[in-house]
């Protein structure tokens, strides 16, 4: 074992730096991967059981205990479907948007911090700017989806989703702004380094509650899902999507919940930052607590999304021009203030 | 200095205050438009305009008295040199308030009677004179080139105010598609500059060593005049030189008649104002290619202005060409700067902007009487409304170029500048398309005093604005023509800082 | 710039995550398209005319906001970071700046731009 060890080392060793660069971002890479995909299939299976109870249902529960193994089977299913790609559509944008909106989804893990000697990926400096570019890449794939599919209904939908998605990432942007400055700095491990006396969620209460509901309408997600409005859209920008291509786009959605939600841990829970202290070693709990608390603002989402009706799209977009955004602005001019007031 | 105590930002704001009052002016112009009601708005609004430029008018002093006085600075840097006072700033922004002042005066009844939207009008005029003292006001590429965006962009706008009018919409959308090109040309020039010298403060640059840049020798030309022709080519389109014309036409027809005399003289003489920072006393001790462009560039603009003038019938589309050789004129005088072209580039913007302005407020006399904007509708103007005419006869005898007129001196000087650097040939030119110009102008002439007017028309009353306007225009024409000394020599201490 | 790999890299194994799937769908997938099957979904009904059709302006102008607005977040960021050094004097000069562009959002919002009807 000890041999095989120092192999690999000498191995290592042995390479040329880029090689290691190269092969220490792939290892990377290919376990937030699966740490995302298994996520997200756990959070399917939980939002139905979720949304049933809700409904005071009881959700899947044939296939394994509780249903557990549901979405193994309908990924199996959905493997199986024939590939229909209607005769309308701009091949290259209706091919290629499942994948930038699949893609992107897993671009924010680069720079979040999962625990305390768990180095990020990338502890980009200029990180919360760079949250700000991955995630507007969401609103192409949805947009080169809605019109590539050259449906009426899809075209309406990704029109909405790239008018709401775009006019409530200006409050949210501001938002993690205020969090920036409280912190001073942009990188998203000195955010939660910062983070050591209290949470931003105290400090930053009014940043906290836009970026909470500003996340509604970056996911598209009930009352904020004017972009999928069923009863209206039928399923809004991916409705001529069948099969493996349609599943892509649903697993998008749920990892961009995930990533959402451990967005706003880190920003305001602290991230890693244990409630109250446990035996053992913090490089375990660490990232126990991250994902316990992502998971807190996952079920809090789920939570709204099936209790809270949809509202019009014009209440939505004035609701984010003439009271959200005016009041991130003022919580920026607050900061400041109380920021220098400190200094 | 009384200010010496204030902070270093405050004794700076103090030198801009002209700039701050108008900013200032134009925001609360654009609240006006929404804020309370009354049916006397758009006159209200005139009038906040008008104070507001008076207001930075004398906001100017400061700078004068620093300027003049007993320690007189020949040029101050302001916020760490992204603006500079001196006296060649002074006097084009002093220019620019009063061109601003009376393009206020004289747009008040066409405003009412078009239904513009009276808000926005008055403080894009304002805005755009704003770029423009910001482009004359500095020695700083980059502020240049936001000055000139703050002017194009206002002048965009304002070119399409009148937004059921097709022709409105198409000159917006042509000036917009155009000046936005020519605009990044413009900063592709800058670029280049800025590689070959490692700054964009002109000053700076001046100080550069050619033979010690990165790049020397004939790359070190090359390079050189390919920036020339990129940032001629940028400040070329907003002053209408050929071959970057093609707009003006197109633009000054369709825009509404008001803006169309702003065009013709504000953007245009902001343009030559940092043209002359950047050319004459820029660039020109790092590279001569410049100078060879200039020519050909001048000698095209004014033949080709005057000729396609010869065949126009829409007044505004005539003076459109005609200001395109009136910019060929200016040209020479970039040519002719080792003659001393700049002070009468100086001398001839100035002396441009009170003629052309007067022209429109002939024309906008006018329409406020419901003429069209052809060559007929100036039939019998002598006998309708003599004393305007005998105005309109005076600044065509400045555009032409005619003794006893501010238009005389402004082509003598660029005359002896270009004899003066040895392009004598230059000047023959000049001379012969001033000749050729007679045969446009003298049609309108014809028309006023030898053509009937229409059956049934009475004298027309004319505005006061108008009156003001046309009056002060008169006025500053046959001064400049008459008395020019203070003028010159306060140019002439400007122009070889 | 070595960070940066990081990014290229998860860009391109989550590009391939669907791509391998889709390529193993293809091995067990039937396929027999008929042209009824690739119509455009319409509800059923025999779809007319084309989907990318021309749309309500609003939408534009609200692009239009959002620029000026992102724009100013960029602005913003390295002020928010640095404000603690820059002290008192950057913030009144952000003040001014936030004003003016709160006077453009006042501006829009009175001339109806932010309504939908």
């Amino acid at each position: 074992m000890t041999a095989l060890f120092q192999w690999a080392a000498d191995l290592i060793s042995s390479l040329p730096k880029g090689w290691v660069v190269l092969l220490a971002a792939l290892l990377k890479s290919i376990v937030i991967v699966l740490f995302v995909i298994l996520n997200v299939m756990f959070m399917v299976w939980l939002e139905r059981k979720v949304s049933a109870r809700i409904q005071r249902r009881i959700g899947p529960n044939r296939v394994g205990r509780f249903g557990m193994w549901q979405l193994i089977a309908d990924t199996v299913k959905l493997l199986g479907k024939e590939d229909i790609i209607p005769s309308m559509v701009d091949r290259w944008l209706f091919v290629l948007a499942p994948l930038v909106v699949f893609a992107t989804s897993f671009l924010i893990w680069v720079v979040m911090p999962l625990g305390p000697n768990w180095e990020t990926p990338a502890n980009l400096n200029v990180g919360v700017l760079y949250l700000a570019a991955v995630t507007s890449f969401t609103i192409l794939g949805v947009f080169m989806s809605g019109w590539g599919s050259n449906n009426k209904y899809s075209v309406v939908s990704s029109m909405r989703a790239a008018a709401v998605m775009m006019s409530y990432e200006i409050p949210q942007v501001l938002a993690v702004m205020a969090v920036a400055m409280v912190a001073g700095s942009l990188s998203l491990t000195d955010i939660v380094g910062a983070q050591s006396k209290v949470w931003y969620i105290l400090l930053q209460p009014l940043a906290f509650i836009i970026f909470f509901i500003s996340s509604f309408a970056e996911l598209n997600r009930t009352p904020f899902d004017l972009a999928e409005a069923e009863s209206e859209l039928i399923a809004g920008y991916n409705v001529e999507y069948s099969g493996l291509r349609f599943a892509f786009f649903f697993l998008a959605e749920y990892a961009n919940l995930l990533a959402m939600s451990a967005l706003m841990a880190t920003l305001f829970l602290g991230g890693w930052r244990p409630l109250f202290p446990l035996p053992g070693p913090i490089w375990f709990w660490g990232p126990v607590w991250f994902v316990a608390k992502t998971y807190f603002f996952v079920l809090l989402n789920m939570w709204v999304k099936w209790t809270l009706p949809r509202i019009r799209i014009d209440q939505l977009m004035e609701f984010c021009w003439k009271f959200l955004l005016p009041l991130s602005l003022l919580n920026i001019a607050l900061t400041g203030l109380v920021v220098l007031a400190r200094v | 200095m009384p200010a010496a105590a204030a902070t270093p930002v405050m004794a700076d704001l103090r030198l801009v205050l002209p700039e701050v009052i108008l900013a200032l002016v134009a925001t609360a112009l654009l609240a006006g438009g929404f804020v309370g009601v009354g049916k006397n708005r758009a006159r209200l609004l005139a009038g906040m305009a008008l104070g507001g430029l008076v207001v930075a008018f004398l906001a100017l002093w400061p700078g004068y008295r620093e300027l003049t006085g007993a320690e007189g600075n020949n040029m101050m840097g302001l916020f760490s040199q992204m603006l500079v006072a001196d006296r060649f700033g002074l006097f084009f922004r002093a220019t620019f308030i009063a061109v601003a002042a009376m393009v206020v005066m004289y747009s008040t009844r066409y405003v009412e009677q078009h239904n513009l939207p009276a808000a926005e009008f008055y403080s894009l005029v304002l805005f755009a004179a704003v770029g423009m003292m910001l482009m004359a006001g500095s020695i700083e590429l980059i502020t240049i080139y936001i000055g000139l965006e703050l002017t194009s962009i206002s002048s965009y706008i304002l070119a399409g105010l009148m937004r059921n009018d097709p022709k409105s919409n198409e000159a917006a959308i042509k000036y917009f598609l155009t000046g936005s090109i020519a605009s990044a040309v413009f900063l592709f020039g800058i670029s280049l500059l800025y590689g070959l010298t490692g700054t964009t403060n002109l000053v700076a640059m001046w100080m550069v060593d050619p033979s010690a840049t990165a790049v020397t020798g004939p790359a070190w030309n090359v390079l050189m005049a390919v920036a020339s022709v990129f940032i001629l080519g940028g400040l070329g389109f907003k002053v209408a030189a050929v071959p970057f014309h093609m707009w003006a036409p197109d633009t000054y027809e369709g825009a509404p008649t008001p803006v169309t005399g702003f065009f013709s003289v504000g953007p245009k003489g902001a343009a030559f104002a940092a043209l002359l920072r950047i050319f004459p006393l820029g660039i020109v001790l790092l590279s001569t290619r410049w100078i060879g462009i200039m020519t050909v560039v001048a000698v095209i603009t004014m033949t080709l202005g005057n000729l396609s003038a010869l065949l126009q019938t829409n007044v505004k589309r005539m003076l459109a060409y005609s200001s395109i050789a009136q910019a060929g004129y200016i040209l020479v005088g970039f040519a002719a700067a080792a003659g001393g072209g700049a002070g009468g580039v100086m001398f001839y913007v100035v002396a441009y902007a009170f003629i052309n302005l007067g022209v429109f407020a002939v024309i906008l006399h006018l329409s406020t009487h419901g003429q069209g904007e052809t060559v007929e509708s100036f039939n019998g103007l002598a006998q309708r409304s003599p004393a305007i005419a005998a105005a309109m006869v005076v600044f065509l005898l400045g555009l032409i170029g005619v003794p006893f007129t501010s238009g005389f001196f402004a082509k003598f000087y660029i005359f002896g500048a270009a004899v003066n650097a040895g392009l004598a040939w230059l000047a023959v030119v000049m001379a012969v398309n001033s000749a050729v110009s007679v045969g446009y102008y003298y049609v309108i002439v014809r028309n006023m005093y030898l053509v009937q007017p229409p059956e049934g028309s009475g004298k027309l009353a004319v505005t006061p604005g108008l009156a003001v306007t046309i009056t002060v225009a008169t006025l500053m024409t046959l001064a400049l023509g008459l008395a020019s000394q203070p003028v010159i020599g306060w140019i002439s201490s400007s122009a070889g800082m | 710039m070595e960070k940066y790999v990081d990014v290229v890299v998860f860009l391109v194994v989550g590009a391939l995550v669907p791509v391998i799937g889709l390529i193993m769908a293809a091995l067990i997938r039937p396929s027999n398209p008929t042209s009824l099957k690739r119509a455009t979904y319409e509800c059923g009904e025999v779809p007319f005319g084309e989907g990318m059709v021309r749309f309500n302006i609003r939408y534009y102008v609200f692009a239009l906001v959002f620029v000026v607005f992102d724009v100013e977040t960029v602005f913003l960021y390295p002020w928010a970071v640095q404000l603690r050094k820059l002290g008192m004097f950057a913030l009144v000069e952000m003040f001014i700046f936030l004003l003016i562009l709160i006077f453009g959002l006042v501006y829009a919002w009175r001339k109806r731009v932010l309504e939908w009807s």
